[in-house]
């Protein structure tokens, strides 16, 4: 465990939306966690035991490592910030302190130790190379302590040899937003840590309960946002919609004023196709309605009456009537059927009663029939 | 417009996305009809352009058409309505015809008027008779569709109802 340093506090840096805590105000420890269990309740009753004041009365966050076995919990007493520099973490995207660099959890890095010169700030980080996760976090202003000593106490808290590797960095740490990722990076690359929506939950120190809140605040402005970007885009596209038919009725009826110019011409085209082709039916076939009627006259039984003649176009008889048995209409259909002149006989209607027999025949006769003879 | 937005009261906001909503379910429905009736004008505007345009292309063969068909007509053996109407007067008259004149189809040169005649309680021999007659005045007199039906109160007439056309030569038009 590293504890939280007593020299003058330094206040939180804002980059962005982030805002950084002094990192010399925490301190930290990797607990293991079951990995089934809820990772928060873990945390924070590992929390109440190694820590020396309630969790109430705390900052804190955490990191979990890919696997969700192990978490670095870092932790400050909230009397060390004062009011004034809380008041700007309210509109803050996330508060982090200013090791959350080192917290990328993304492979196991080797044992040894990383130290941070940033300005008067020195960040030792300790790696004992079985955990994604630091073994220990120093954080200490120079005036405070010497670089040596501090690197010394970095490998005596991760139990390194005296030996062990010490990589020195001093870029400062970039922040971007990537999707939905805020990545922190190190200037010089390589040291790179990205927090997801939830990552980024676990890791901002500020009160949970108020977190929990402002995310869900958050949530709802984003869906009433949302909600009302859509019914923007609905008006705009009514908008949209509205002027493209103005517009398309303007041509509209542009295009149907020349069409109503030229209507009469069309008008006269088409009615001098209608008469040309009808007085070519005319000079060429006729209508022989008694014609016809004789043909079939002479296939009429004696008990067989044709009550009503209806001429259907050139070649066609609508014919009703009735007979005295049902034989006869039989034997005028057969007889009819064989004129030479008659294309087909369909009957309609056939009907049976009172030993009289109603009948409704439709009757084509071949095109140009008469001409060729007649048909009787 | 999100900083707007975002700038007011919950209050506000949810009071600014009520209207809007309004707005918006009364205009979309609205836009969305007219759009429908739009399409419709346009749908029918493209059948009766190309309906037209088909006319139009068609126009050198159809009158080459109907002037062939003319010449193998004789303006003089024509008759118009009038003449019509007393030339089956004449070829009735034995009958009890009721004549009524109906329709005409024109075009530059023709015209084909519709004469419909009703014969009632006629003999068959008179029928026959008018319609030798009629059929002697073909192609310029003639029969459209007729229909023949028994008299039921007295056996052995019928009725008859004839649509007959008469050809018209019409004068050039200037």
């Amino acid at each position: 465990m590293t504890q939280a340093n007593t020299t003058v506090p330094t206040s939180s840096k804002r980059s962005g939306g982030v805002v950084f805590a002094p990192g010399e105000k925490f301190f930290t420890r990797r607990v293991s966690l079951a990995p089934d269990g809820d990772v928060s309740a873990q945390v924070e009753l590992a929390l109440e035991g190694f820590s020396p004041f309630p969790a109430s009365q705390l900052y804190y966050g955490f990191r979990t490592n890919p696997t969700r076995t192990e978490a670095l919990v870092f932790a400050a007493f909230r009397k060390n910030f004062p009011p004034e520099e809380t008041a700007t973490w309210v509109d803050a995207t996330a508060v982090l302190p200013t090791f959350s660099v080192w917290l990328g959890a993304n492979s196991v890095q080797p044992a040894g130790v990383s130290l941070r010169e940033n300005g008067d700030e020195l960040e030792a980080i300790s790696w004992d190379g079985r955990s994604e996760l630091p073994a220990a976090v120093l954080v200490r202003t120079q005036e405070a302590t010497g670089r040596d000593a501090l690197v010394t106490e970095a490998r005596q808290k991760a139990e390194l040899r005296a030996d062990a590797t010490l990589k020195t960095f001093r870029p400062a740490v970039e922040i971007a937003r990537e999707k939905q990722e805020l990545v922190l990076r190190l200037g010089s690359g390589g040291i790179e840590a990205r927090f997801d929506e939830v990552g980024l939950g676990h890791a901002d120190i500020r009160d949970k309960e108020l977190l929990k809140e402002r995310r869900l605040t958050s949530r709802r402005d984003t869906l009433l946002w949302r909600g009302f970007a859509a019914v923007m885009i609905g008006l705009a596209a009514c908008v949209v919609l509205e002027l493209g038919l103005l517009a398309g009725h303007f041509w509209l009826s542009g295009r149907k004023a020349e069409l109503d110019a030229q209507a009469p011409l069309a008008k006269k085209i088409e009615q001098t196709q209608s008469v040309a082709k009808r007085l070519d039916e005319i000079s060429t076939q006729r209508l022989l309605p008694f014609e016809m009627i004789d043909v079939l006259n002479d296939k009429r039984p004696a008990g067989m009456e044709f009550n009503s003649v209806t001429t259907n176009g050139l070649w066609q008889l609508d014919i009703r009537g009735q007979a005295n048995s049902a034989d006869d209409t039989s034997t005028f259909e057969a007889d009819a059927r064989k004129i030479p002149g008659v294309e087909k006989l369909e009957v309609m209607e056939k009907n049976s009663r009172d030993r009289m027999t109603v009948f409704h025949y439709e009757i084509t006769f071949k095109p140009g029939w008469f001409q060729a003879g007649g048909g009787k | 417009m999100k900083k707007f937005f975002q700038n007011r009261s919950l209050r506000e906001r949810l009071l600014i996305l009520v209207f809007a909503l309004i707005g918006l379910s009364w205009w979309a429905p609205v836009a969305l009809r007219r759009l429908g009736v739009f399409r419709h004008e346009f749908s029918n505007y493209r059948t009766d352009h190309e309906t037209q345009q088909l006319w139009l292309s068609h126009r050198t063969e159809i009158e080459t058409h109907a002037a062939t068909v003319a010449r193998t007509l004789e303006p003089a053996k024509m008759l118009d309505a009038s003449q019509a109407f007393a030339e089956l007067s004449r070829m009735t008259s034995g009958l009890t015809p009721e004549i009524v004149s109906g329709k005409t189809l024109q075009s530059d040169q023709f015209a084909l008027n519709n004469i419909q005649i009703t014969i009632r309680r006629a003999d068959i021999k008179s029928l026959v008779d008018f319609y030798k007659e009629l059929s002697a005045r073909a192609p310029y007199l003639g029969i459209e569709q007729c229909v023949l039906s028994a008299d039921r109160a007295s056996p052995g007439l019928i009725n008859a109802v004839f649509h007959v056309y008469s050809i018209e030569s019409l004068p050039p038009s200037k």
